[in-house]
């Protein structure tokens, strides 16, 4: 596929109220409402069954001819009113979609009128990628919650944690602060809206991944600080908590020997067996938090050439950037389309790419080990030692299955397999450690 | 204005797509509209509805904020075809409910440059559901863009042609279902000519008219193609009786009468034998005894409630056709109907196996729509045809296997020691009993709870409501038991009755 030189394309991502459906279908209590078109309702309700929650979801059904009634706000809230007394729930999301936004649906003027209703405004043009759609949904609870007064019972040296991670991640954070003597009292987006309230009580969050601005700013505003980045590789893990004990007033000598005591041990497994010394890997996802990734695999001795994600540059991403530009990644890419994936694989000739389902599909094609970020690196712990050792493994697992790849490849590959890369394509790119590769 | 459930049906510009995308040829699609527009439909629901995880031929304009507010998408359309046009020869752009909303003016790019062309499709996004626009795309592709591709030479065969009309992406099970549909028809003595739009080159829509008949794979799309070809039309038929009627009926618009009813007989004696051993061992018994329920579209649920109910002889408990909520306000609560009367087994789409899991229904899902993450890619699946009669018992008879497993004894693992000491300690009360040293513990059932074992016994297939009942009694009491109490309560049957579903 060649690059579209005409026009600037949108970052790939799936829609973005895709990200809004993760954290609100998952809220027991929380019954999730859609404002657009039906070609988008079966289409969320197709990702969000699937990848969020087994759970309905809710949307009227809006032709054009509704969009020129004037008493469509009317109706709209007519109809919710109903739906909330019929279903009793805690509290109704509502997002206005691309069409409902384009035509002026005022969220904010239901939620005013129903005290229920989180209103959201979540658009393919307006949003720039399903990660980011997350912090606009979290930004909306956060901001309810706030209007309903439960952010007044500040409590001293605790904290809580932000971000879509793996369960035991979360839990490898709570044993840290324990060690450092700090209360952990919640993660947060999680099934119970009271991790939500307990969040907003704590006196510093730990934003694990670099999207959150706007929650962030919730957050600033009622005096909680934060710390960016996460406790991922050895000099990760040490930055992190040396910079969590710092805004939270721990004990530095205390800070410092638990940093210590973290990063040797992360140490320990990037220069064990599983070290990843000269294999040469792309990380190419949508998810937003890529440079941990990134790092963690550079730190153990991979190759690290590129690194895109579908996010912008903000604040807080600064300390992986830097990090990253120092140790020889050539090409790190924000806000990156589909085609800067697809050009970089036949670039960088990787032999292992972690990218979104497009590039991971190609990957194959041309002999990589790749995987599809989001199903295989985002679903699994990173963290501390734990965390390193599980990524590794699964880069090694990976690799080992390289000749099962060639196998099942190169029996494709004497013949044009219709809709794929043609074979003289393939041939030209063909990933260096494959038998018969050019480079 | 009323509040839809897990809306199961997509959009105009869906449809279009799915039309247009599985064609071979050197044309591509631009699609008028924001990221979730493209990466949706392309990359995510095509991934699991056909599983493949991309199209190189699919571009887009992405919409952007101030494409809404102040530019629209003409001038990015404009370039993009500009770029384009030197790569394909032909240009699809499709509209898609923000571009229509936004009002785009795209219909005035329709063009042809030096016999390359750019074609505006209006798919109505705002107005329309998928499959009115499958129809009408179809449509139109035949009577707008078909001429402008040059003649081609008739197959040469001395056999008669039949089109075969709505395989796309995006359809359940539709690639075993199209298989055993050129299967049917090869096997009467015709031959394939136009599988359109599914499997043919975009310049092949020339060819259909030569065709003798068409099949139609779809009640749900496909009929207005057929009707302004004109052609004898036949439906893509589900069960034993609905496949020979079709066979028949083809081949006598195709004068192939006789070997349809040799390959009839020929079916009987390869494709069908294990289709009669299953019916006439004791699996049909099951099948008799036990009900189901079906929600899909038309073709499917049509076809699998004639094929269960008046061939296998199950109890039809629901069947309704999804279609029917975007076109009655009359349609089928499904939620409410699976809640009243769980049947044994239910076909439907993801949206019903979630109410039956929330609601813990007994009831057995098996898939028969999209939405719906699953993959058909094996050509040896199908529901359509004989061979689909074949797989369909297949699949019923190990379902209700499945529910059996589920129901016959089994001592876990976990238990065994605790078991052990239950029945040492129940052997000493006794003995103690005997002896006059203990007073017996009996435990009595309340009324609420004799009445509500005759509720539960009934969500149990009869076939293992013998087992059932009989487990049911000794583990509540039991539960009652281990409780200290005396009494059992229509709260311990439930307890207990959960318990079955591992």
């Amino acid at each position: 596929m060649e690059p579209i030189k005409s026009i600037k394309v949108a970052t790939q991502s799936p829609c973005p109220a895709f990200g809004g459906l993760r954290v609100l279908t998952r809220l027991e209590g929380f019954l999730p409402v859609l404002l657009g078109n039906h070609g988008c309702y079966y289409g969320l309700n197709f990702l969000a069954h699937f990848y969020a929650a087994r759970k309905s979801i809710y949307a009227p059904l809006l032709n054009s001819i509704d969009f020129t009634d004037k008493n469509l706000q009317h109706n709209l809230m007519a109809a919710l009113k109903q739906l909330i007394e019929e279903e009793k729930p805690e509290f109704v999301p509502v997002i206005n979609l691309c069409v409902a936004t384009t035509v002026g649906i005022d969220v904010d003027e239901m939620a005013r009128q129903m005290p229920e209703i989180i209103p959201l405004r979540i658009t393919g043009f307006g949003t720039r990628s399903h990660a980011e759609a997350k912090d606009v949904t979290l930004e909306g609870i956060f901001k309810k919650l706030k209007q309903n007064g439960d952010h007044k019972l500040r409590e001293p040296k605790s904290i809580a944690s932000i971000g879509e991670v793996f369960p035991s991640d979360s839990i490898a954070i709570e044993h840290l602060a324990e060690k450092l003597g700090l209360k952990y009292r919640a993660h947060v987006p999680s099934k119970d809206i009271n991790d939500f309230r307990k969040a907003l009580n704590v006196s510093t969050m730990a934003c694990l991944h670099p999207f959150y601005t706007r929650s962030m700013r919730q957050f600033e505003e009622v005096g909680i600080n934060h710390v960016t980045s996460a406790p991922v590789g050895a000099e990760g893990t040490y930055n992190w908590i040396k910079a969590l004990a710092e805004k939270t007033d721990v004990d530095a000598q205390l800070a410092e020997k638990v940093a210590r005591e973290e990063r040797d041990a992360v140490q320990k497994i990037l220069d064990g067996p599983l070290n990843l010394k000269g294999v040469k890997i792309v990380v190419a996802g949508y998810e937003g938090f890529e440079f941990s990734i990134a790092r963690l695999l550079i730190e153990a001795g991979a190759k690290v050439t590129y690194v895109s994600t579908s996010i912008g540059k903000s604040p807080l991403c600064e300390p992986d950037i830097t990090w990253l530009k120092e140790h020889g990644v050539q090409e790190i890419k924000f806000r990156k389309s589909a085609a800067d994936d697809f050009v970089a694989i036949k670039k960088h000739q990787p032999d292992v790419s972690l990218a979104a389902t497009d590039v991971a599909g190609m990957g194959k094609e041309l002999g990589m080990v790749s995987v599809y970020f989001t199903n295989l690196i985002a679903s699994r712990p990173m963290y501390l030692a734990h965390g390193a050792e599980n990524v590794l493994e699964l880069m090694h697992r990976l690799i080992a299955t390289r000749p099962a790849v060639h196998n099942i490849r190169s029996f494709f590959q004497d013949f044009d397999m219709p809709r794929s890369l043609p074979v003289a394509e393939v041939d030209e790119h063909l990933c260096a450690c494959c038998p018969g590769a050019k480079g | 204005m009323q509040m839809m459930r897990d809306v199961d049906m997509a959009n105009g510009y869906w449809g279009a797509l799915a039309v247009l995308a599985p064609m071979k040829g050197n044309h591509c699609i631009i699609i008028d509209g924001p990221i979730g527009c493209h990466y949706v439909p392309v990359d995510s629901a095509l991934n699991y509805t056909d599983s493949i995880p991309y199209l190189q031929n699919v571009h887009a304009t992405h919409i952007i904020e101030s494409d809404v507010a102040l530019d629209g998408t003409l001038h990015k359309l404009q370039k993009l075809c500009g770029e384009l046009i030197d790569r394909y020869d032909q240009l699809f752009i499709l509209s898609c409910q923000e571009s229509e909303i936004i009002s785009s003016e795209a219909s005035m790019l329709e063009a042809e440059i030096n016999g390359k062309r750019i074609w505006y499709m209006a798919t109505r996004s705002l107005d329309t559901d998928d499959y009115t626009a499958r129809d009408e795309v179809l449509h139109y592709l035949y009577q707008k863009v078909r001429p402008t591709f040059p003649a081609q030479p008739k197959k040469a065969t001395d056999k008669p042609l039949v089109n075969i009309i709505g395989p796309t992406f995006g359809n359940f099970n539709s690639y075993a279902d199209f298989a055993e549909i050129k299967r049917l028809i090869t096997g009467i003595g015709a031959e394939v000519n136009v599988a359109f739009p599914f499997d043919c080159h975009i310049g092949d829509m020339v060819r259909l008219d030569d065709a003798d008949a068409n099949v139609l794979m779809y009640q749900e799309y496909g009929q207005k193609l057929a009707n302004a070809m004109g052609k004898p039309a036949f439906q893509a038929p589900i069960g034993l009786r609905a496949t020979e009627k079709f066979l028949l009926e083809l081949s006598q618009a195709l004068g192939l009468e006789e070997s349809a009813r040799a390959f009839i007989a020929q079916e009987k004696a390869t494709t069908l034998q294990g289709f009669w051993d299953v019916w006439r061992s004791p699996h049909q018994d099951i099948f008799r005894t036990s009900s189901f329920g079906v929600y899909a579209h038309k073709t499917y649920a049509e076809g699998l409630t004639a094929f269960f109910k008046d061939e296998l002889g199950f109890t039809c408990d629901m069947s309704g056709v999804k279609t029917d909520r975007w076109r009655t306000k009359n349609a089928m609560d499904i939620k409410a109907s699976l809640l009243e009367t769980p049947p044994t087994l239910f076909f439907g789409c993801i949206n019903e196996k979630i109410y039956i899991t929330e609601n813990s229904l007994s009831t057995r899902f098996i898939p028969c729509a999209h939405p719906m993450p699953i993959v058909c890619r094996s050509t040896g699946t199908p529901y359509m045809g004989f061979a689909g009669a074949v797989y369909l018992i297949q699949i019923v008879s190990n379902e209700l296997f499945d529910i059996l497993y589920s129901h016959i004894h089994i001592e876990y693992s976990s238990d065994k020691a605790k078991r052990r000491s239950e029945r040492d300690k129940a052997r000493v009360e006794w003995e103690q009993q005997l002896l006059g040293q203990a007073v017996a513990r009996e435990v009595r059932w309340s009324d609420e709870a004799l009445k509500h074992m005759d509720v539960v016994l009934k969500k149990i297939p009869f076939f293992v409501r013998v087992s059932a009942s009989k487990m049911l009694k000794v583990e509540s009491e039991k539960l009652v038991k281990e409780q200290y109490r005396d009494t059992v309560t229509p709260d311990d049957i439930d307890v207990i009755f959960a318990r079955f579903k591992r």
